[in-house]
């Protein structure tokens, strides 16, 4: 015999609590007799739905037919019995009733078990440590920086001097609101990774040998191969004796370790403001072998060229050890050689991936081709 | 940037053909980033670094040409009707060579006073503010026509991708991408007053530039200015009003050197970035106004006939010289670590333009003379 919601005249505690249990008693029994997903659809809607459900008639006929005196007690029991039905509603589920438990818990052991994913690591991640590892085991410690940098420490302290047309090479983006303070003080998002240098000779005496990952950002429209967002490697080795032959044997090294004993290096002069003489290095394109042609096709990556520029490079400008003359570096007593190259564009190349801004969407279907 | 290795070839004599040209060129870091055409009419497309502001122009890069494969460049000699020739050095690079402006001797006259209206000129040139304009160069023509450019002229430029105007406008674009200095040419007769003056603007005067563009000034901006109103924004662009016109008869060509600070301000606060004010916002030469002046002036009167007005005016507010460098050969082997012997580093110097004397003993000290449009050359 179906449920229903009797009406009250008794409201003792004694009649409340058999009334309750009553009910109680009632939906157990009905949630065990749920066979299909239509029959639990029905129980559901029987007792919870908001217009004529149980509950609600519960609601309607116990606590508001209650006289005055009884209410705060009949409240408090309609809802305990409501936290109970609801509970006891929501835990109903298809073949609950007895003997269909079993069937209902059976586990196919043959199946594979369920599969946890684990993480990878991002390709520009990983082509960042692999170049870091190559610096360590040379005797390298790693620095970092802020990404959010001031004017100093990008462009002054790196000899780029206050209105000089060699900052506009950078593209900066820069904090907006800073126009109170002076230049030197202003924010701005770091353009390059060299800014750490000068913070890390500040800190530490010569010799120093670092090298320094981070994220740096430029006022570039995203495409294929730009992004506003991208990441630097940054090398600095300054001690008493350091001179342009120790930079070009460093870097023929680091390239023949990340790129294969096979690769060639060349150095052609270029400028940069806080190093003299400065060079950009060029690899052997790893694509085509260094011939411009793949079969008879022109080899897009080093643009025919059979060379691949990777980074710039250079003897610290003595300008630049002056802001740190205090601590220990007189550039009449130490020289040094510094360099920065591009990470993501050297993941592009060495992942064979043609469009750079597949790096940075967060599609895990293109990032979980590198786990 | 274009740069035809034609005309290259003007001012050094050399042996290799255009691709080696570009590779040698590239590899001691005058970028050549792309070729095209063919034969005479091959263009090199560059990259020059903001710090070579030297070789932003085919004498330039011919001197680096020189340096590399060890050859003599060659002197560029304006030619002029003897009359009003001015006795001047042998060309660009003769930096520890003498200046004089006239046969009279003038330079101490041009040093003392900032006015050149004690020289016999037929305009006057008052420079206010000698801090930001140490020197304004000036050539003089009257009775000239207008005409196109010759062929040779306007083709040279067209390979550059300038646009060919007129024989005296073209005149100066062509000694631009020659030896790397801006001019500019007035009309003379609409110069108000027939004279000239470089002075800070006053706040509300307009200027209308050679691009049609009604530009606002204040007192921030540098201009050249006749008797009453600015002619020129100074370094950046000309004056529309005052520009050369097939009516134009009588010329004023105008050539000077300056302050790259205040030049790049006005660049930027007025979003007008020219050929010039790229040039003289890194350091054009300080020594080849009058060159300039001279070199224009006989381009003019070879296609449009006319005659100079006396001499060339030099008004010189503030001598820019470069302090000699100290160059030891024992930091050349600190810093670059192989042995590079003087002798080599001296040839290569030299060829450069660079004038070395040794000092003391042996090999192992010279003082360098740094020529006058390698502001920042540094060496160790």
């Amino acid at each position: 015999m179906a449920y229903s919601v009797p009406k009250l005249t008794d409201y003792s505690a004694a009649a409340l609590e058999k009334a309750a249990s009553e009910c109680i008693g009632a939906c157990t029994a009905e949630s065990a007799e749920v066979r299909s997903d239509a029959d639990l659809k029905a129980f559901r809607d029987r007792w919870m739905a908001r217009k004529n459900g149980i509950l609600t008639q519960i609601n309607d006929q116990w606590l508001k037919g209650a006289p005055k005196e009884a209410k705060r007690e009949a409240g408090m029991r309609v809802n305990e019995l409501k936290a109970r039905i609801t509970e006891l509603v929501e835990a109903a589920h298809v073949g609950a009733g007895a003997g269909d438990s079993l069937e209902a818990e059976r586990v196919d052991i043959t199946l594979p078990g369920v599969r946890r994913a684990i993480g990878a690591e991002h390709p520009v991640v990983k082509t960042s440590n692999e170049i870091v590892s190559v610096f360590q085991k040379l005797g390298y410690s790693v620095a970092e920086g802020p990404v959010v940098e001031t004017d100093y420490y990008n462009f002054e302290a790196l000899n780029f001097p206050p209105n000089h047309p060699a900052r506009d090479t950078q593209d900066t983006l820069f904090i907006a609101g800073q126009q109170s303070k002076p230049q030197r003080e202003r924010l701005l998002l770091r353009t390059h990774t060299s800014p750490v240098q000068i913070r890390t000779m500040e800190k530490m005496r010569p010799p120093i040998r670092i090298v320094i990952p981070g994220t740096v950002h430029r006022n570039d429209p995203p495409d294929a191969s730009h992004s506003p967002m991208f990441h630097q490697i940054e090398g600095l080795a300054v001690d008493t004796n350091i001179t342009f032959g120790d930079l070009k044997g460093t870097l023929d090294h680091a390239m023949k370790a990340l790129f294969g004993s096979s690769v060639k290096t060349h150095f052609r002069p270029s400028f940069f403001p806080f190093t003299e003489p400065s060079a950009e290095l060029y690899v052997t394109c790893f694509i085509c072998g260094g011939s411009g042609k793949r079969g008879s096709d022109p080899c897009r990556p080093c643009k025919q060229t059979g060379w691949i520029e990777v980074l710039g490079c250079g003897m610290v400008d003595p300008n630049v050890f002056e802001f740190v003359k205090d601590n220990g570096y007189d550039p009449k007593k130490v020289s040094g050689f510094a360099f920065g190259m591009g990470v993501d564009r050297l993941a592009l190349l060495k992942y064979g991936v043609d469009d750079l801004q597949y790096f940075f969407q967060g599609d895990v279907r293109f990032l979980e081709q590198f786990g | 940037m274009k740069l035809s290795p034609q005309w290259i070839r003007d001012y050094v004599g050399l042996t290799v053909d255009d691709r080696r040209l570009a590779e040698d060129l590239t590899n001691v870091g005058i970028s050549v980033e792309g070729i095209s055409g063919a034969g005479a009419d091959t263009v090199f497309e560059m990259e020059i670094g903001t710090n070579r502001p030297d070789a932003m122009n085919h004498y330039g890069v011919a001197r680096e040409a020189a340096a590399i494969y060890d050859l003599a460049l060659k002197a560029i000699e304006p030619k002029l009707p003897s009359a009003a020739k001015a006795a001047s050095d042998s060309g660009p690079d003769g930096a520890a060579g003498s200046r004089t402006l006239s046969k009279r001797g003038a330079p101490d006259a041009a040093l003392k006073g900032r006015s050149s209206t004690d020289l016999d000129s037929a305009f006057p040139i008052t420079v206010e503010e000698p801090q930001l304009c140490p020197r304004f160069s000036a050539r003089v023509i009257r009775n000239t026509h207008i005409k196109p450019s010759p062929e040779k002229i306007a083709h040279r430029l067209q390979l550059l991708d300038q646009r060919p105007i007129s024989n005296a406008v073209d005149a100066t674009n062509y000694v631009l991408w020659q030896i790397g200095k801006p001019t500019h040419v007035f009309d003379a007769d609409l110069l108000e007053g027939g004279q000239i003056i470089v002075r800070k603007a006053r706040d509300g005067e307009t200027l209308k530039t050679l691009d049609g563009v009604e530009r606002k000034l204040t007192s921030e901006d540098l201009v050249v200015c006749d008797a009453k109103k600015p002619v020129g924004l100074a370094g950046v662009m000309g004056g529309y009003d005052t520009m050369i016109t097939e009516k134009t008869r009588n010329i004023v060509i105008e050539s000077a050197w300056w302050d790259p600070g205040i030049v790049r301000k006005m660049s930027k606060r007025h979003a007008l970035h020219t050929d010039a004010s790229h040039r003289f916002e890194r350091g054009a030469d300080f020594e080849s106004t009058v060159l300039s002046c001279d070199l224009v002036a006989q381009m003019i009167l070879e296609s449009g006939g006319g005659d100079l007005v006396g001499d060339a005016v030099d008004v010189v507010s503030k001598k820019m010289d470069q302090a000699p460098v100290l160059l030891l050969v024992s930091e050349v082997e600190r810093i670059l670590g192989r042995g590079l012997d003087a002798g080599l580093i001296f040839r290569l110097l030299k060829r450069l333009g660079f004038t070395l004397i040794p000092e003391g003993q042996g090999d192992a000290r010279f003082r360098v003379h740094i020529r006058r449009d390698r502001p920042t050359a540094w060496l160790r």
